[in-house]
């Protein structure tokens, strides 16, 4: 009797707040993982394994993600149609821009930084960017570029029901497994952080948005974030969805309010 | 004596497009039931990869006149659809066991 | 006649070993095959190359599933025995019928 009331007054897990779940999650990478400062998820994989993290290093020497910033800067530079600049529209500070992504903003739901992109280009008379574009993804390299070193600041207000209901479905897309291969990502980037998928290290997923865009070295080119979704959603055989989705938006939602207070570290260099 | 022939060629024939015509509705049959739990589960967001590429090659083979290749196709694509449903519903509860706390 | 049957024997015995060899190379084939069972992704087997470590190396599969009928429910679906195993459910979501099940089983209990 006692105990049933006892569990009856604690909440259920799902109904923890964000930040008891931010705690949670940074304190079990921390329990496996005792010797690895927080700091150091920013940059991924490359915090847990020495080898790896040389041949990153290696590489880090001649970025291989320059280029992208440099078409990304001059992307920031070019005149719209209408006249105006993104800066009128995105914000004049800019190491401040893409740490204000993702937010919640009511009736548009999760706000990501190409979302804002596409606002202001579409705004000032622009053809709207495929999120798959090299373009875009050049753009948010640029920005990320420029933000280095900002924190990541996801915030869920307590007066905006809205934002904890996207946060709750991220939070839900993240834990649920599904396709053919019945995998949710806790399954691999929590559960097996840091064990092998044959010759692959699983990534933590702390930290995993600080430095995206990256460049793949496997694919020999950028991907963003939502590209990154796409292939593990894809690689466990269910039909992923549309880069910029809701779905995907709610899911970067909680993943960046998870990583909250590291440092942006994009654009990245991966394997 | 022709006449008896010729009826029962008519007769013939006409059994023989009913009985194709009984097939090829029992494949729309099979393929509409199909389809409407693809969407169901589409609409749940856990369809799996490639449940909408085998209906379509279901099609291609009913349409190519491999009636046989064809159910077995969509019975596969209904086999997978009800099994994505299955998944979602123990998803519902299933995933708040791996929150991490 | 007396004489001929214990080589009639012989050779049913023989060809019954060859099946079973047949059956090891096929279930062999499932287990490392990428689109069937493509265990080598979380489990080390025998020398398979890049060994996956999501779970258990698979040996000693007669010592560890002395019942046959555990190991195929175990190949066939994971989750029955543990709700939030990271195993696909093989069988329950058709990336393996129960006969190739049967094959892979065959090959285990070779480790």
């Amino acid at each position: 009797m006692a105990l049933t009331l006892l569990l009856g007054s604690l909440p259920l897990p799902s109904q923890a707040g964000p930040e008891e779940d931010r705690l949670a999650f940074v304190g079990h990478y921390q329990s496996l993982f005792p010797e690895v400062p927080i700091a150091e998820y920013a940059n991924g994989i490359y915090a847990l394994d020495e080898d790896a993290r040389a041949q990153w290093l290696a590489i880090e020497d001649f970025p291989p993600y320059e280029f992208s910033i440099e078409r990304g800067s001059e992307l920031w530079d070019t005149s719209l149609p209408d006249g105006s600049q993104l800066t009128d529209c995105l914000g004049t500070e800019i190491n401040k821009i893409r740490p204000q992504y993702p937010r919640y903003v009511p009736n548009q739901g999760v706000v990501t930084l190409e979302l804002a992109i596409n606002a202001c280009r579409s705004a000032a008379g622009a053809k709207r960017w495929d999120y798959s574009s090299g373009d875009m993804i050049d753009l948010t390299a640029y920005l990320a570029f420029e933000a280095r070193g900002q924190e990541l600041n996801v915030r869920v207000p307590a007066d905006q029901p809205g934002a904890l209901a996207a946060y709750e479905a991220g939070k839900r897309f993240y834990y649920s497994k599904r396709g053919q291969l019945n995998f949710a990502c806790a399954d691999c980037h929590v559960t097996s952080v840091g064990q092998y998928v044959r010759a692959d290290r699983l990534g933590p997923s702390l930290g995993h948005p600080t430095h995206f865009p990256v460049y793949r070295s496997k694919l020999g080119g950028m991907i963003s974030l939502h590209q990154r979704f796409f292939g593990c959603v894809r690689d466990v055989r269910a039909k992923p969805f549309e880069l910029q989705s809701e779905e995907f938006r709610n899911v970067e939602f909680f993943l960046s309010y998870m990583s909250n207070g590291l440092e942006i570290n994009g654009p990245g260099a991966r394997k | 004596m022709d006449r008896a022939r010729v009826s029962k060629h008519v007769i013939g024939a006409l059994l023989v497009s009913l009985f194709a015509g009984g097939c090829a509705s029992e494949f729309d049959r099979r393929f509409d039931e199909a389809e409407r739990l693809r969407q169901d589960v589409a609409a749940r967001g856990y369809e799996w990869i490639n449940t909408a590429d085998i209906l379509e090659q279901a099609q291609a083979s009913e349409a190519s006149g491999d009636l046989a290749a064809a159910l077995v196709l969509v019975e596969q694509a209904r086999f997978q659809a009800t099994a994505a449903l299955l998944q979602a519903d123990r998803e519902a509860e299933a995933w708040k066991r791996r929150v991490v706390r | 006649m007396k004489n001929l049957l214990p080589l009639g024997l012989l050779v049913v015995a023989q060809s019954l070993l060859a099946a079973d060899d047949a059956r090891i190379a096929i279930g062999k084939e499932m287990t490392f095959d990428r689109a069937k069972g493509n265990c080598l992704a979380c489990h080390r087997i025998d020398d398979g190359e890049l060994p996956g470590t999501l779970g258990p190396p698979l040996l000693a599969m007669k010592v560890r599933f002395p019942d046959r009928a555990a190991l195929k429910q175990q190949v066939c679906d994971a989750t029955i025995r543990q709700p939030d195993s990271r195993m696909p459910p093989f069988c329950r979501h058709g990336i393996l019928t129960g006969e190739e099940v049967d094959l892979i089983v065959d090959y285990l209990y070779t480790l």
